[in-house]
């Protein structure tokens, strides 16, 4: 019989230089994204229901992606009952428990996108403050209406913001919403986009995919992807 | 090595090379290429030429457009006299880049494409016996070791928001693109790396490299005294850029290229 005898070095060579190698860590970059949902009167039934499921659904698509559920920052600014509330301010995926939201009251556009966008503003500054890296906030518009304030100075500071590429700015009209007055606060380049019937999952389901892909690190020049699946297209 | 040993026709100044590139798990999952590419190729006058380049996610066809632009950079470079100066090799740096872009061009054109399709980063490294030349266009890192400190070389400029980045193709290129000249007297190392490693390989906030990281892999690279060692640590490398600890902090893809020697005295 023979021997096979290892080399000492063969073995210690299990060991890898590479090992010693140290990653450095570093807080995630953080993606916000701020949603102003119009919870007016009209929104009463059907409407608001199909929103809440929406919301818990886009938690709940976001929560399965391992890097968005770190680094996205959801807040939900609403406007209906009550006038302007702030129903959560930005909070990581993970910490967010999406409130029941219930329909009532007129529709305070202006004041929640003039309020929406402070919000983004404090936010941006805590993360200058915290050396955090953030990729493009979000503001996400959705309404079923017409806007029962002033809202001429909130949507030209947005458009604005959203020329500069300092924040990408999306309309939604629901149901009756009055299309025309929404192009006038959307950006000419992305005009409001029409919710086909109540398919408020479809399109959390599609904003949840867009900031999983923000998310992921480098985005470039890419532009959204178009609103396919739930919305109508007008001629 | 004495000084009977035969030495190799091309020694490249007695720079060892290391190169790995990963495919990130993004893609994977999308079954989408490796949008990364490098190329290394050594000078007759034993200098050394290093190219990495990151295609966009977002472009159609970037990995055409990120092999490309390593090939032209390289094929320029590998061959050209020996820059007497910084202007000169800044010239021939950024000689190397508008070429590249024109040969996206006109592959652009070539396949009916749009050149916007092969949008890429761009990182090169010249080296001479004399100096270490770099350019940076976009994301990702170069770093250079003197033996005692860790420099980034063409440090590109702050970008807006995470994830955005200027390309080859981006019409700003030229105003966006860096590029830093420095002697290659002490110089001992030198990494280029694509963005998918920069939150493992640097400190996110300033951007400064992390000296764990690279320290121990110079050292990998320098230990890498034959063709067989630069192969078979080069599949180490590899095996790294694909090890869970990597893929779990990033899932981009990652591009690693490590040129290490020793300097008598």
């Amino acid at each position: 019989m023979w021997l096979c005898v290892l080399p000492l070095s063969h073995t210690l060579g299990r060991v890898s230089e590479l090992d010693l190698v140290q990653l450095a860590e570093n807080p995630d970059p953080r993606a916000p994204c701020l949603l102003l949902l119009d919870t007016s009167a009209s929104m009463g039934g059907e409407p608001i229901r199909a929103l809440n499921e929406g919301l818990t659904l886009l938690k709940d698509d976001l929560m399965s992606d391992e890097l968005a559920r770190r680094r996205v920052e959801l807040a939900v600014v609403t406007f209906g009952a009550g006038g302007v509330r702030t129903a959560q301010d930005f909070i990581t995926v993970e910490d967010w428990q999406p409130e029941t939201l219930s329909a009532g009251g007129s529709t305070p556009l202006g004041e929640a996108l003039s309020s929406g966008l402070e919000l983004l503003r404090e936010r941006k500054d805590m993360y200058r403050r915290a050396g955090l890296q953030y990729f493009r906030p979000w503001v996400f518009l959705i309404t079923d209406g017409e806007p029962t304030d002033s809202f001429e100075e909130a949507a030209r500071m947005a458009r604005l913001a959203d020329s500069e590429r300092g924040l990408a700015f999306f309309v939604v009209g629901v149901d009756r919403a009055n299309l025309e007055r929404l192009s006038e606060i959307a950006p000419p380049g992305r005009p409001p986009v029409k919710l086909k019937g109540l398919q408020f999952a479809e399109m959390f389901l599609w904003l949840s995919q867009s900031q999983q892909r923000i998310s992921h690190s480098r985005v470039g020049d890419q532009l959204a992807r178009p609103p396919v699946g739930w919305s109508e297209v007008t001629s | 090595m004495t000084a009977a040993d035969p030495q190799p026709a091309l020694e490249s100044g007695g720079w060892r090379l290391l190169a790995a590139s990963q495919r990130g798990r993004a893609h994977v999952s999308r079954n989408q290429p490796n949008q990364d590419a490098w190329l290394a190729a050594s000078r007759l006058d034993g200098g050394l030429v290093l190219a990495a380049a990151d295609g966009a996610g977002s472009a159609r066809h970037s990995q055409i457009g990120s092999r490309i632009a390593v090939a032209t950079v390289v094929n320029t470079l590998t061959g050209s006299q020996v820059p007497t100066d910084a202007d000169g090799a800044r010239s021939l740096v950024i000689h190397a880049l508008k070429t590249a872009r024109r040969v996206l061009g006109a592959e652009a054109r070539r396949r009916g494409h749009s050149v916007r399709d092969y949008a890429s980063t761009l990182l090169m490294c010249l080296v001479t016996e004399k100096a270490v030349t770099a350019l940076q266009l976009g994301d990702g890192a170069l770093v250079v070791h003197d033996g005692t400190a860790l420099t980034r070389l063409a440090r590109p400029p702050t970008a807006r928001f995470a994830g955005e980045t200027v390309f080859l193709t981006s019409p700003e290129a030229l105003d966006a693109v860096r590029i830093d000249c420095i002697p290659a007297d002490g110089v001992t190392g030198i990494a280029l790396l694509t963005d998918g490693l920069e939150p493992v390989a640097t400190s996110l906030g300033n951007g400064d490299p992390f000296e764990p990281f690279f320290a121990p892999l110079f050292a990998f690279a320098e230990g890498a005294a034959d063709d067989a060692l630069q192969a078979s640590r080069s599949a180490s490398l590899q095996g790294l850029l694909a090890s869970d600890r990597v893929t779990s902090r990033t899932h981009d893809d990652t591009t690693l290229l490590l040129a290490a020697r020793s300097l008598p005295g």
